[in-house]
This record gives C-alpha cells, sequence and structure tokens, in this order.
C-alpha cells in the first residue's frame, strides 16, 4: 500500500528543490505540525503544485517542477506496510515532541502570570516613585527658573512664607468645614432618629385604633397616593400646556397679523365678559326691582338735571360770548373798509377793462370781416376806376402821337445824346489832366525835400568853409607847422630806416644762429631717430585710423537691425491689414 | 594782434588754434580751408607737433585784411604736454570734434578746460566745428545737443564736412569777423583812454 521510506525522503527532496516543497518546508519550520495533511495534498501532486507554483514562481521554473512532479510520483508508486509503519512512528513521535513543546510553554506563561501580580503591584509603586519624582523635578524646575531668573533668596524665601501662610489658613478652613459638616452630620442623624420615632408613634397609634378606623385610615392613604399621583399628572399636564403655550406665542409674535388677532381675540373676551357682567347686572336689577333701586335711580335723574341745568347756563353764557366777539368782528371789519374801498375801486376798474376787453375781443372777428369786406369793396371800386382811367388815357393817346411832335422829339434826343458824349469826353480829359498835375505836384515835393537836403550840405559846406578860410587867414604859422612836420617825419624816417638796418641785422645774426642749431640737431643722432620714430608713429595711426574706419563701414553695413525693424513693422502692417479683412464678414 | 598798414590797407594778424580728438578732422579742415578747397588727403597721417598755415582773410565791407597764423596741432596723447605753449599766445580757437564719435564730443571739456587754465581766461573767443557731417547714417550727436553745449560755452556752432567740403569756410570766416570786431573795440576803447588822457 505505501512505499520505502528512503525513496519517500529523495521525494521530499527534489521537490522542494523544485519549488514544490518549499510550502511544506515552510510549514514544518513555523508551525512544527505533521505534514499528513500536506501529504494528502501531495498526492494529487502536480495539480497542487501546480497550483502554487503559479501563485509563487515564476514561469520558467514551473515547467521543471511539473517534470520532477512525475518522478515523486513514481517514487511513492512504490507502497509497502514498513514504510508507511515507520512513517507513522515517526510522525507519532513528532506529535509527542510538538506536545511536550506546548507544555512548556503553558507552564511558562502561568509563571509569568503568577508574576503578573507581582509586576502589577511593582507598577503601582514605580508609579508612585514617578510622582515623587516628577513633583521634586518640578521643585528643581522652579528652582533652576528662578536661579537663572537671578531672583534673590529672600525673595524666595519670602514667596514661601506667604504661600506657607496661605496654606495654613486654608488648612483652618478646611478643619472648620470639616466641624460644620460633622455637626451637621449630627443634626441630621437626629433628625432621622426623630422622624423616626415619629413614625413609631404614629404606628403605635395606628395599632391602638379600632379596625374600621383603620381601614378608613387605609382608604385614605390610598386616596393621597392616588391625589398626588393626580396632581402629578396635573402638573406634567400644566408643564406640557405651558410650553405649547409658549411655542405657539413664539410663533404669534413672529406673524403680526396673529398677533393683532389674539389681541383681538382678548378684548373680544374682555367685552365679553363685561357684557355677561353686565347682563348679571340686568338680571340682579331685575330680580331685584325693588323700591330702592327706584329711588336710587331717582336720585341719578334728579342729579342728571341739576347737571343739564349748569350746562345749559354755562351754553347761554358761551353764546354771548360768541356774539360780542361778532360784534367785535364786524367793528373790525368796518375799520379795515376805508382802506380796502379804494382797493375796490382799483378792482373794479380793472375789472371794467377787463370787460371791455372781453368784449372787444368777441367782437373783433365780427369787426375784422367788415373791415375785410370793407377793403375788398374798395379794392374793387379802384380796380374798377383804374379800368376806366385806363380806357380814358386809351382813348387820349393816339390823338397825342399821331402829330409830327415824335419826330421832333427823336431829333431832341439825338441831339442831346450827342452833346452827352461830348460832355463825358471833355470829363474825360480833364480827370487825366488832374492826374498829370498831381503827379507834377509830388515831383515838386521830392524836389523840395532834396533842395532842402542841398541846402543844409551847403550849409555844412559853408561852415567848413569858413573854418579853413580862418586857417588860411594866419598862413605863416600853417607853413611853419608843415615844415615841423616835414622835419618830424623825416628825423622818424631816419630813425626807423636804423631801426630797420639793426633790426636785420639781429634777423640775420639769429638766422646764422638758427642755421647753425638746425645743422646741430640735423646732425644730432637721436634727433634722427625721432623723426623716424615719429614717421613710424604717424604710419601707425593712419593703419589704426584706416582699420577704425573699416571696422565702423563693416559694422554698419552688417547692421542688420534698421532693416529688420522696417520689415518687421510691414509685417504688422501686413498682418493688421489682413485682420481688418478678416473682420469685415464677406458680403455674400 | 599786430598791425601793418600798407597802400591803405590793414593787415591784422592772430593766432588761431585748433583743438580736438585725434582723427577728428582738424589737419583736413585746415588744409581744405588753406587750399580754396583743392586739397583733401584721403588718407590719414597723424600730426606731428603742428602745422602752421597762413591764410588771409577779407572783412567784407571794409579795408581791412586778417591774417590768420591756423596752427593744426597734432593732438595725440603723445604731444599733449607740448599743446599748451601752443596755446598760451593764442586769441582764436577753434573745438573740432567728430559728429560720429560721442568720445570726441565728451572731450571737448577736457580741451576747454585746457584753455581756460593756460589763458586764464574764462570766456574763450572761439568757435565750435562738428565735423564729418556727411556720415548722417553714422551720425551720434544731435544738433541741438551741440548747439546747446556751445552756446553755455558761448561759442558759436557750426556743422562742416571736409570730404564733401561744406561750410569749410564758414567757421574761419566768421573767427576773422570776430577778430575784427575785437580789434576795432579795442581801438575805440584805446582813442577814448588816449582822449581821456590828454
Amino acid at each position: 500500500m505505501y512505499g520505502k521510506a528512503p525513496s519517500g525522503s529523495f521525494a521530499n527532496r527534489p521537490s522542494s528543490r523544485a519549488g514544490l516543497g518549499s510550502s511544506w518546508g515552510n510549514i514544518r519550520g513555523t508551525t512544527g505540525v505533521p505534514p499528513q495533511t500536506g501529504r494528502l495534498g501531495a498526492r494529487p501532486t502536480t495539480k497542487m503544485g501546480l497550483g502554487f507554483q503559479v501563485m509563487d514562481r515564476p514561469m520558467t521554473q514551473q515547467g521543471l517542477g511539473g517534470i520532477k512532479g512525475s518522478n515523486q510520483v513514481r517514487g511513492r508508486m512504490i507502497q509497502d506496510r514498513t514504510f508507511f509503519m515507520s512513517e507513522l512512528r515517526h510522525k507519532v513521535s513528532l506529535v509527542t515532541n510538538e506536545i511536550n513543546k506546548l507544555n512548556n510553554e503553558i507552564n511558562v506563561i502561568e509563571k509569568e502570570n503568577e508574576n503578573y501580580d507581582a509586576f502589577e503591584k511593582k507598577v503601582d509603586q514605580s508609579a508612585n516613585e514617578l510622582r515623587e519624582l516628577q513633583g521634586q523635578l518640578g521643585d528643581l524646575n522652579t528652582l533652576v527658573d528662578k536661579l537663572n531668573v537671578d531672583t534673590d533668596l529672600e525673595d524666595i524665601e519670602r514667596l514661601y512664607n506667604q504661600i506657607k501662610i496661605k496654606n495654613q489658613r486654608e488648612n483652618n478652613i478646611l478643619n472648620d468645614i470639616f466641624t460644620q459638616r460633622q455637626q451637621k452630620e449630627n443634626l441630621i442623624r437626629d433628625m432621622e432618629k426623630k422622624i423616626e420615632e415619629e413614625r413609631k408613634q404614629a404606628e403605635e397609634q395606628l395599632k391602638k385604633l379600632d379596625a374600621d378606623k383603620l381601614n378608613e385610615y387605609y382608604s385614605f392613604k390610598e386616596q393621597n397616593a392616588q391625589y398626588i399621583a393626580e396632581i402629578q399628572q396635573k402638573d406634567q399636564m400644566i408643564n406640557e400646556l405651558n410650553e405649547k403655550e409658549k411655542t405657539l406665542r413664539e410663533n404669534l409674535e413672529k406673524n403680526q397679523l396673529k398677533l393683532k388677532a389674539y389681541e383681538n381675540f382678548m378684548k373680544i373676551n374682555e367685552l365679553k365678559e363685561k357684557k355677561e357682567a353686565l347682563e348679571e347686572d340686568i338680571s340682579s336689577i331685575e330680580s331685584k326691582n325693588g323700591p330702592e333701586e327706584r329711588e336710587r335711580l331717582l336720585q341719578k335723574v334728579k342729579e342728571d338735571n341739576v347737571e343739564i341745568s349748569g350746562m345749559e347756563r354755562k351754553i347761554t353764557d358761551l353764546e354771548e360770548q360768541i356774539s360780542k366777539c361778532k360784534e367785535r368782528l364786524s367793528q373790525l371789519d368796518m375799520d379795515i373798509d376805508p382802506h380796502q374801498g379804494e382797493k375796490n375801486s382799483k378792482y373794479e376798474e380793472l375789472l371794467k377793462r377787463d370787460k371791455d376787453m372781453q368784449a372787444f375781443i368777441d367782437s373783433f372777428d365780427s369787426k375784422k370781416n367788415e373791415l375785410v369786406e370793407k377793403t375788398n369793396q374798395i379794392q374793387t371800386q379802384i380796380a374798377e376806376s383804374l379800368e376806366k382811367l385806363s380806357s380814358l388815357s386809351k382813348r387820349d393817346i393816339p390823338s397825342y402821337t399821331g402829330a409830327s411832335g415824335l419826330k421832333e422829339l427823336k431829333e431832341d434826343l439825338q441831339f442831346k445824346q450827342k452833346e452827352m458824349k461830348n460832355s463825358e469826353n471833355t470829363a474825360d480829359a480833364l480827370i487825366i489832366e488832374r492826374n498829370q498835375r498831381l503827379q507834377d505836384l509830388e515831383k515838386v515835393n521830392q524836389l523840395e525835400s532834396k533842395l532842402n537836403f542841398e541846402l543844409t550840405s551847403l550849409k555844412n559846406k559853408i561852415e567848413k568853409l569858413n573854418e579853413d578860410m580862418e586857417k588860411i587867414k594866419n598862413i605863416d604859422e600853417l607853413k611853419k607847422s608843415t615844415e615841423e612836420q616835414k622835419k618830424k617825419n623825416k628825423a622818424d624816417r631816419q630813425g626807423l630806416r636804423e631801426f630797420r638796418d639793426s633790426l636785420k641785422q639781429e634777423v640775420a645774426g639769429l638766422s646764422t644762429i638758427y642755421d647753425g642749431k638746425k645743422a646741430q640737431l640735423q646732425e644730432n643722432e637721436t634727433f634722427a631717430q625721432l623723426g623716424a620714430f615719429e614717421q613710424k608713429l604717424r604710419y601707425q595711426e593712419s593703419n589704426n585710423f584706416h582699420l577704425k574706419e573699416y571696422i565702423q563701414t563693416k559694422t554698419l553695413e552688417s547692421n542688420y537691425q534698421a532693416i529688420s525693424q522696417e520689415i518687421l513693422q510691414s509685417l504688422e502692417e501686413c498682418n493688421g491689414q489682413i485682420l481688418k479683412l478678416m473682420s469685415i464678414p464677406p458680403s455674400c | 594782434m599786430a598791425t601793418k598798414s600798407l597802400t591803405n590797407k590793414l593787415i591784422l594778424r592772430a593766432k588761431c588754434v585748433l583743438l580736438g580728438n585725434p582723427a577728428v578732422g582738424k589737419s583736413a579742415i585746415t588744409q581744405l580751408f588753406h587750399s580754396d578747397g583743392s586739397q583733401f588727403s584721403k588718407n590719414y597721417s597723424m600730426t606731428i607737433h603742428s602745422e602752421v598755415y597762413i591764410k588771409p582773410v577779407n572783412i567784407p565791407d571794409t579795408s581791412v585784411t586778417i591774417e590768420l597764423f591756423i596752427y593744426d596741432l597734432g593732438c595725440h596723447e603723445i604731444f599733449q604736454d607740448y599743446i599748451p605753449k601752443y596755446i598760451e599766445d593764442a586769441t582764436l580757437f577753434a573745438f573740432v570734434f567728430d559728429v560720429t564719435n560721442n568720445d570726441s564730443f565728451k572731450n571737448l571739456t577736457k580741451w576747454i578746460q585746457m584753455v581756460r587754465k593756460v589763458t586764464g581766461k574764462k570766456v574763450i573767443p572761439g568757435v565750435l566745428i562738428g565735423n564729418k557731417i556727411d556720415l548722417s547714417l553714422r551720425r551720434s550727436v544731435s544738433v541741438q545737443h551741440a548747439e546747446e553745449f556751445a552756446n553755455s560755452y558761448g561759442f558759436e556752432y557750426f556743422e562742416t564736412s571736409a570730404l564733401s567740403n561744406t561750410d569749410i569756410e564758414d567757421p574761419f570766416h566768421f573767427l576773422a569777423n570776430m577778430c575784427h570786431s575785437n580789434y576795432e573795440e579795442q581801438l575805440k576803447e584805446f582813442i577814448k583812454d588816449s582822449q581821456t588822457l590828454i
């Protein structure tokens, strides 16, 4: 029935390698439970193994496992009684070991439990210790704070004393309260005792009473209890109703209309109550209807009459006063009248005018019509008379033109026209002449100014001439002066010539010196070198300049920014125009 | 300033010094002016120490001729030590800068300070010349800017171009006129003083 032991073990080993046994191994390691179930599961091997492998392993190893599983099965195919017996024994031993282990564990746990109580006690102790230590720590902390703040010892002592005193006081108070409490408790005990005594007394009395009375008493007691219950119920009801009322009131306050309605309702209730009261009165009166009532009524009537008469008197007084006031008013009116008279007259005049104007306006249309008619008539008359006149004149004219007067008139006209032309010609000639004269006048004026100018210049000349004449008068002096000047000039000339000669000499000397120095310079080597260097420098500078020029021109040439800006601007314009075109909706 | 009368013609002589950064065109301007626009060297040749040109300028409506002794100084750094000697007895100054070169414009103050230091005068009789206006593309100093600068120092501002020979003579004529008017004023003052002395 079962296979060999060694083959089984072999079968287990490769399976573990293949990944099937890995789950077994794990189970053994952790729990130590015998793998009986595992063995049952291992029999179908490949299927179970496949299930685990899919979960645990990557695909490449799975195939191998599957193949090796077949090997296992082959190992177990050799089933032997001895093999399974040995296997069983082995497992039993494993189980016993496991049981021992568990027992040991249980023992350990029990010991631990025993220890637990001790530990709890210890915990309490250590907690107490902790508290104490914490208190100490707090004290020390405060001390450190004080030290840090540099408070004086005296201050701390003072504080300590204060706190001590406070503590004492509070202790005293506490003691007082404690004593009071004791007293109260004593009192309460006394009271309770008394109550008990009374109860006892009451019970004794009850016992003393008869059976009937006892029954009665009990019934009363029951009733009392019932009443108390009822009262409680009613109280509850009242409370509920009160709450309801409150809620309703709140609702009412929210709604004004309802509030008014409520008020009105209240009034109605009051009025109803009054009405009821009055009705009751009436009924009482009716019921009584005695002579007393009559007398009372009579008295009231009398009183009322007296009052009425008083009122009437007052009314008469007031009427008199009113009449007086009216008189005064009329007098005042009289006083005012004269002033008003003028105004009235004016007003009346205005009224009259107004009436006149009104009449005029009313009659305006008719009058206008009349006048229009009249003018029309007159126009027609005039037209008629004009026609008549024209007819008359027509009759007269041919009689006048028929004669030779016309020709005469024409001749006259021609003659006069000729004369007219002549006169016009003469007028033109005269105008031209006048213009000529005017021009002449202007010329004359100009001449006059010129003459004046000439005159002044001539006068100046005359003055000059006169001065010269005076000079010429003493010719000898003049001659002398001229001779002197001549002499002076000659002397000057000679002096200057000499000076010039000397200067020339000096210049010649200086030039010789200059030439000498120049020659010296030319001979000097450093000068020559300097000259050469200067020439070199000049050459370099010119090179430098040209290079700079070249660079600048090139930079200018390569300066694309102006062009780029132009292009950008034109681009923007183009874009703007395109946008405009786009923004205009197509006509179709 | 010396005077010399020859057959009714009055000749005044004045020393005019050109100053400004190297390579701004001082020599070009002076050569052009001296040769009446016929001489213009296209190649740059640095001026060593100085070149002196004598150019007579006629003052219109008068019989006065001003002989300008134009000192074209080499303003390279090497010669800066000599410049004060040339400036010492000069009567007219022309400060030249390159309108395409901002440094040359900025350096003008340095030159002006130098002249002030040497002559000891606050008001310098001179003109400001902006050269190379033909290079309008490369221009970096605006007319307004230069005019403001010139006004702040009391100079007249001229723009020239030696290459295209435009307005080269204007600044020199202006200097000559200035010299003449100065002379006239001094003469008048002298006459007045002499009259008061007599």
